[in-house]
């Protein structure tokens, strides 16, 4: 098409019979289709909106359910091992309960023995008490001598001797015979008098005694015992 | 205003009403419970986690279950239910045969509850399990020094505790003593633990306490 074709084309003039009412209505509905799809879109958008989150919530309750069946088997287990925590604590209890009656536990048979093994063959005993302190509070039935006071160190009981012995170099033997023992501290002879002699022997009476050191604790019950 | 401009202000805000609404009676709601159903499920997955956790130890725990069963066991011939003097007095009684020593007398006291919370070595601590009783009991005895000696082992190796708190040796100027004879004034004390093995953490009631009585040969 030549450049003289297309400016005729241009200045063609034309004639539009359409009355402008009529256009106007015509973009109405066009318009008016325009906005139903957008409310339609709308509607859409709001139901898929939804439809999801009623998925997030079906999801979500599957899950809370997976989670609480599991719970509920685990909670059954448990219980079935109720028992074992209540043994435990049976066996604590009743641990303690024997460390509190039997942890000043000394054996005094043990102690008698290395008496009659050890003592020198000039002394001999006449009498021995043992009072042992009792820190078991107001039911004791420990005698009050037992309670170590005054200038010896504290310990956990009292032994008093009354005794023979065939000189007073015996009596100061028996003195360091009771100080050698880690069971017993601050031996003290309170009285030692000489006496009438047994035939040809001549005899030292003696009165002494020696605290019991915790060193004689046996340690065999409760829960220490168990360590 | 146009028609057309009318139509185009009222569609907008109809699809702003629907989205809003929508959102704020429907989608808002659900989001809502997907997230508290969420945190509930969260929760119960945490507590599925310490259920697990525990079940494992109780598992671990479980398999000891027989040793602490006979450990509990053992611990109850030391410390029994009841006060048990009959079984006590026959076990000072067998002991003293078998040490070949003559029991003189048995003197037990009134049970009574053991107040204080010590331990050895005066150290305090508290003691769960319920109220521990004890029965003072004095004995004495006649026989040889080492047959008091054995007597006195058999004694602290009884099968039910005994504690000997002191004792009294010396010499015997009775007419039944045979030559080198001695007796022995032992004062101890026997225990019992009134537990109930339901709760064993409460404090069980108080125990009944028998009347004293007195046994001599």
């Amino acid at each position: 098409m030549s450049t003289q074709t297309a400016v005729r084309a241009t200045l063609t003039p034309h004639v539009n019979l359409l009355p402008a009412e009529i256009a106007e209505e015509v973009r109405f509905r066009s318009l008016r289709a325009v906005m139903v799809l957008v409310l339609l879109f709308a509607a859409a958008l709001s139901g898929v909106l939804y439809l999801q989150s009623a998925g997030e919530v079906s999801s979500a309750q599957e899950q809370l359910d997976t989670a609480t069946t599991e719970g509920s088997g685990l909670q059954a287990k448990v219980n079935k091992l109720a028992d074992v925590p209540r043994v435990y604590a049976q066996v604590a209890a009743a641990d303690a309960q024997l460390g509190q009656a039997m942890g000043n536990e000394v054996r005094y048979s043990y102690l008698l023995n290395d008496l009659s093994l050890s003592i020198n063959k000039n002394v001999w005993l006449t009498t021995l008490t043992v009072a042992q302190a009792d820190p078991t509070g107001p039911t004791s039935n420990a005698s009050p001598s037992a309670t170590v006071t005054g200038w010896a160190k504290p310990g956990i009981g009292k032994l008093t001797f009354a005794g023979t012995a065939t000189s007073y170099k015996d009596v100061a033997a028996w003195l360091d015979f009771l100080s050698g023992s880690k069971n017993y501290s601050d031996p003290y002879v309170s009285n030692a008098t000489k006496g009438d002699p047994i035939g040809s022997t001549p005899v030292v009476t003696f009165q002494s005694t020696v605290n019991l050191t915790d060193k004689a604790f046996t340690h065999r019950y409760g829960p220490k015992a168990a360590n | 205003m146009t028609r057309i401009r009318k139509w185009s202000l009222g569609t907008a805000a109809l699809f702003t009403f629907i989205l809003l609404a929508s959102w704020f009676f429907l989608v808002s709601p659900k989001k809502s419970e997907a997230a508290d159903i969420q945190a509930r499920t969260q929760g119960q997955l945490s507590t599925n986690e310490e259920l697990r956790t525990k079940l494992v130890s109780l598992q671990q725990q479980s398999t000891k279950l027989a040793d602490q069963q006979a450990k509990l066991a053992a611990i109850r011939q030391h410390l029994p239910g009841t006060v048990a003097e009959a079984a006590l007095i026959r076990s000072l009684s067998e002991a003293a045969t078998a040490s070949n020593v003559t029991l003189t007398a048995l003197l037990p006291s009134e049970p009574a509850p053991v107040s204080a919370t010590t331990t050895a070595g005066g150290a305090t601590a508290t003691v769960p399990g319920g109220t521990l009783m004890l029965l003072r009991v004095d004995i004495s005895a006649q026989g040889s020094y080492y047959n008091l000696e054995r007597f006195l082992n058999k004694i602290e190796g009884m099968q039910r505790s005994f504690l000997v708190t002191g004792f009294t040796l010396g010499g015997d100027t009775t007419k039944t003593a045979k030559a080198g004879d001695i007796n022995i004034s032992i004062q101890g004390r026997a225990y019992y633990s009134p537990i109930d093995t339901t709760a064993p953490t409460t404090t069980p009631s108080t125990a009944a306490t028998p009347a004293p009585s007195t046994a001599t040969s």
